[in-house]
């Protein structure tokens, strides 16, 4: 048996080594074999990811969590540089969510991508990613996260440009990539601030800059800092919480996500739907007991993620992308996993909201990666067509993609009994406590309300989508010929094991109290006695099955096409002209400004390049002539070069 | 030859100074002989045999003059003679329209420079000259010429490129260079410099070898006499033991020049395939 | 030794150096101009011994060798050099060979001559360094592949096994 430490450190470093031999795979052209070590490397750091939770109980110390030491790669001084993972039931919980997932993702994707000309590179990329992921989740340090944050940026970055040499799809990487690196430079600053401040507290004083950004040390110091500097606190968190909302596709960074959709399908299952996104979660929920000091920042990343996740689900009602309907659905849930971290700013609620965000995050995780796998297998099945209005009817021609695609939709609409249903009522539970808060209620009210809006057109755009596809007339789109066939066995096994958690996970996780006790054995998260009203169960019961009702009744009527019905419907497709409007008060000046700069550079810079170049030529014009290319001449010249040396030699004493 | 003075740290070897003030006048010769020079080159050397024997038979007289027990008043007269036989092979190699006459004048002054060499004591080094030039070279000239020379004189033979400028540089070189000669004050001392200043071997010496004397201020006038550099055994000494790498080196470049000779003048192969 | 004997030694190779020189500059023929750069060499070694002399030690001497070596070593070059610039245009002039001028230069003799082999021979070279999936192999050398290909002896012994 492995001692705890090997098997913390296998979990990352699986997928690293799986990487590797992908990476050499993809070298040779592999279109065959490249699945191999990225399945067995995902399926061990699962096993391992699991081993380590069941374990825990056992290993786990007094003060909540393990540091697993690695690699200490430079000691000078007090500047003490290692390689350590920290392991707590909040990274476990996530850690397992984020392995199994991508081991099942990984086994759907060998028949997804079979026949591709990147194979290699697809499965290469994919075990980079679930390994930076990890380290992410694992890191001990802040700074040290931030680097696999960025690493898993890079690989969403490869993996949505993977067909590089579609157009759409290098821009959507490069949008991506772009917007996050806005987000990720105010996390930075953020950082690096933090670092700066630490080192004016007693807590930080002595030690390196590195060693200041241990989550360990900044928890200590966070409260100093709080009495000491509470305006640069502030300041700080509101970077960090610029850098988490990035990441998590918040608005007003929410713009990238559904473009990302570009990648393959099981790639938006995995990073853009279930684990990737769910970082910038992650980080506020590790800087719980950080941001729990700055309640005004918690409050704005309550309201950002209430807007967020209404202006998500207004835009997903009016997709006709399958696919795109999915992503704002994504873009919306992680806004009610924002509005629950914030009502942390409520007195002794942080537990609470960590737990409930937490576990609607582990929910989500299963049923939108099955929903997104679903609509992989349409997309399949009906040769890369995914629009909903070219096919209908799906039932007989996709049997059990429609019975999984059924389960994730009722699971993310909310009907009763699903995973979906417990942990959204765990968000929205947490809402109501907050907003009987004396301070702050009245913000928390409010969004209560647009939860609750949010849950009715949820249940609506997803019905109306699983309803559009799959019942109705049957319609097969051109493009898919004639043998539009159910996916492969190797294809649906893992969609089997994921609708199994999007059935069962809220049921066995959420009532039990089983994740409220393990997560807030978290350090710096303290138990609270939590009970959810019985009302709010009925209501949001009752919010669904209509919602699924409208649902259906308006998925096989045609969309209104004049009067305020056709401007609303045109508001929510043109995604509330968001995106124009940044194109046009941030793009289009960007670019007037490069094609200024570009107009000086050739202009004036280039031209005096080209004068200074030219220099030579016209120096080299004049001593052309000499250059007859003939002995005689060279060697004239050289003669009279010599006797004038030998002159100056001799008559240098007489001047 | 003068007597050397006793002490050895200062030896002043030259007393006269035949050309004090007289720099004037050998600049004005340089140039006349440059006029000369340009004279020649534009309309060629007397064309006649009498000059052919007249030139032989000055050389014979000073070759077997230098190869007998001169008295010390001929010594002058034959490198004299030398010494215009050189000059004037040069003249006429330069000016010669044939190219064989002008090998054969280069052949003349080379072996008058060798005459000159060996009334300096440098007998091995005339010899090799004597062997390597007008041997070795001027054959294999001779071979290349009768291989590329065509049956009458070519335009390339008898037309000259750039002349006044040709004559001017190497004229205000050569004023140079007696200029810097005249200098006559500040000739240097002699410096019996017996010394090894380069070599392979430890310093000091080695056995089985005999170290040369170092001259001392007690030698009688004969014994320092001794020191001068007369003997071929002496070079070779001197270039076996200080000198062994740079004599090594040359015989290496030596064989590399060969080969590549031989493959310069190689036919290419024009049958690849 | 006397003082103008060692100055009219010295002069003397002076002068011989500037009789090579002006022979060098003048002469068109390229033999001739060899020529004048032995007699340059040859006043240079002569100044050489008559230093030895006059410092009565053998340095000079040494270095005359060096210059005699040298002066064969080059002249054996020279030679094989002339042969076979004499076999591309029969001619020796120094002025038929001015294919270096600067372009905008006239040539003033280079049309009289003309080249009598017109193939260039250089050493032959393995096609290494071409990507065959990347770029097409040019003609040329697939000609000079093919040809490989027959008459490698590992090739055809590979063949024989096959």
């Amino acid at each position: 048996m492995l001692n705890f430490e090997s098997l913390v450190w296998l979990i990352p470093l699986a997928p690293l080594v799986g990487c590797i031999l992908c990476t050499i795979l993809s070298f040779r052209g592999d279109k065959h074999y490249a699945h191999v070590p990225a399945i067995v490397s995902l399926l061990i750091s699962a096993a391992c990811a699991l081993m380590v939770l069941l374990r825990w109980n056992a290993e786990a110390s007094d003060t909540g969590f393990q540091i697993a030491e690695g690699y200490r790669y430079l000691q000078i001084g007090n500047v003490d540089l290692k390689l350590a993972l920290r392991v707590d039931t909040l990274c476990l919980t996530l850690l397992s969510a984020v392995t199994s997932i991508s081991a099942m993702i990984a086994i759907y994707s060998k028949g997804y991508m079979h026949g591709d000309d990147g194979y290699a590179r697809y499965f290469a990329v994919f075990c980079g990613f679930v390994f930076s992921m990890t380290m992410l989740v694992l890191s001990h340090n802040l700074l040290m996260m931030y680097a696999f944050w960025e690493g898993v940026g890079t690989c969403s970055y490869l993996l949505i440009g993977y067909w590089f040499r579609k157009p759409s799809a290098a821009r959507a990487a490069t949008k991506a990539f772009l917007v996050n690196r806005i987000a990720d430079t105010a996390f930075l600053f953020g950082i690096l601030l933090l670092a700066y401040a630490i080192g004016h507290t007693d807590v930080g004083a002595s030690q390196s800059w590195f060693a200041r950004l241990d989550f360990q040390t900044i928890f200590d110091a966070a409260p100093v800092l709080a009495e000491k500097h509470g305006g640069l606190l502030t300041t700080i968190a509101w970077m960090l919480m610029i850098g988490a909302i990035g990441k998590s596709a918040q608005f007003p960074f929410h713009v990238w996500l559904p473009d990302a959709m570009e990648g393959p399908t099981p790639v938006s299952a995995l990073i853009h739907a279930a684990t990737m996104v769910t970082a910038g979660v992650y980080l506020m929920a590790r800087l719980a007991p950080l941001t729990v000091l700055t309640p005004s920042v918690l409050i704005t990343v309550a309201w950002l993620g209430g807007i967020t996740s209404l202006i998500a689900a207004v835009m997903a009602l009016y997709q006709d992308d399958l696919k795109r309907v999915l992503a704002y659905s994504t873009v919306s849930q992680l806004g009610y996993l924002f509005m629950a971290l914030g009502t942390g700013a409520v007195k002794d609620l942080m537990t609470v909201a960590v737990v409930a965000a937490m576990f609607h995050l582990v929910t989500h995780a299963f049923f939108k990666a099955l929903l997104f796998l679903s609509a992989g297998n349409v997309m399949h099945a009906m040769g890369d067509v995914i629009d909903m209005r070219e096919f209908s009817g799906l039932k007989r021609v996709l049997p059990k993609t429609n019975i999984l695609f059924a389960i994730g939709a009722a699971a993310l609409a909310g009907v009763p009994l699903l995973a979906g249903f417990f942990s959204k009522d765990s968000v929205l539970a947490v809402l109501l406590d907050a907003s009987s808060d004396t301070m702050v209620g009245g913000h928390f009210s409010i969004l209560l309300g647009i939860g609750f809006l949010t849950a009715f057109l949820t249940a609506i755009y997803t019905s109306k989508a699983y309803f559009k596809t799959f019942h109705g007339p049957e319609k097969v789109p051109a493009a898919a010929g004639h043998h539009a066939h159910d996916a492969s066995n190797i294809m649906l096994a893992p969609m089997a094991v994921l609708a199994l958690g999007a059935l069962l996970a809220g049921a066995l996780l959420g009532p039990t109290g089983k994740i409220s006790e393990y997560v807030s054995k978290t350090p710096g998260l303290h138990h609270h006695e939590h009970s959810e009203p019985m009302w709010l169960l009925v209501v949001s019961s009752l919010i669904a099955l209509a919602g699924v009702f409208v649902g259906y009744t308006i998925s096989h009527k045609s969309p209104a096409t004049d009067g305020l019905g056709k401007s609303i419907a045109d508001f929510g497709r043109n995604r509330l002209y968001i995106d124009w409007f940044y194109n046009l008060a941030i793009v289009q000046p960007m670019l007037s400004f490069a094609k200024a700069l570009e107009w000086f550079d050739t202009n004036i810079i280039g031209a005096l390049t080209d004068a200074v170049a030219d220099l030579p030529r016209i120096v080299g014009l004049a001593g052309q002539r000499i250059q007859t290319g003939r002995v005689p001449s060279y060697s004239l010249l050289t003669a009279v070069g010599v006797a004038l040396v030998a002159i100056w030699i001799v008559t240098r004493a007489s001047w | 030859m003068n007597p050397l003075p006793i002490d050895p740290k200062n030896l002043p070897l030259v007393n006269g100074d035949p050309f004090q003030g007289n720099l004037a006048q050998i600049l004005l010769m340089v140039i006349l002989l440059g006029a000369v020079a340009y004279l020649l080159l534009q309309h060629g050397l007397i064309k006649s045999k009498m000059m052919a024997w007249a030139g032989a038979g000055l050389f014979a007289f000073a070759a077997l003059m230098a190869f007998t027990s001169i008295p010390m008043q001929l010594d002058s007269l034959v490198r004299m003679c030398f010494s215009i036989l050189a000059v004037a092979g040069g003249i006429a190699f330069i000016t010669t329209r044939e190219p064989v006459h002008a090998a054969l004048g280069f052949a003349t002054a080379v072996l008058s420079s060798c005459g000159v060499m060996f009334m300096q004591s440098a007998y091995f080094i005339a010899a090799a000259t004597m062997i390597v030039y007008a041997g070795a070279t001027i054959i294999i000239f001779l071979f290349v010429l009768m291989f590329a020379q065509k049956a009458q004189l070519q335009w390339y033979d008898v037309q000259l490129t750039n002349p006044v400028i040709a004559t001017v540089v190497a004229t205000s070189l050569l004023m140079a260079i007696a200029w810097s000669v005249s200098e006559s004050e500040e000739i240097l001392p002699v410096k019996l410099d017996l010394t090894r200043p380069y070599s392979l071997a430890e310093p000091g010496p080695s056995p089985g070898m005999v170290m040369p004397p170092v001259p001392e201020a007690s030698m009688t006038q004969d014994q320092l006499n001794a020191f001068v550099p007369a003997k071929t055994s002496g070079l070779g000494r001197s270039m076996f033991t200080d000198y062994l790498l740079a004599i090594e080196l040359a015989g290496t470049v030596l064989l590399v020049a060969t080969l590549g000779a031989i493959v310069l003048a190689q036919k290419p192969e024009r049958d690849l395939s | 030794m006397s003082h103008s004997e060692v100055q009219n030694l010295l002069l003397l190779g002076g002068i011989l150096f500037a009789i090579g020189l002006i022979g060098f500059l003048t002469r068109r023929s390229l033999i001739l101009m060899f020529l004048s750069l032995e007699t340059m060499l040859s006043g240079v070694s002569l100044n050489l011994i008559v230093f030895s002399k006059f410092h009565q030690n053998y340095q000079g001497q040494i270095l005359a060798v060096m210059v005699l070596t040298i002066s064969a070593c080059e002249a054996a070059i020279a030679l094989a050099m002339v042969v076979s610039l004499y076999r591309r245009k029969a001619t020796l002039d120094v002025q038929a060979w001015d294919d270096l001028s600067e372009t905008i230069l006239p040539k003033s003799t280079a049309g009289d001559y003309q080249d009598l082999e017109h193939e260039e021979h250089y050493p032959k070279l393995s096609p290494a360094g071409l990507d065959p999936l990347d770029r097409p192999v040019p003609s040329s050398m697939q000609a000079s592949l093919d040809q490989d290909q027959k008459t490698s002896p590992i090739v055809s012994e590979v063949n024989q096994r096959a």
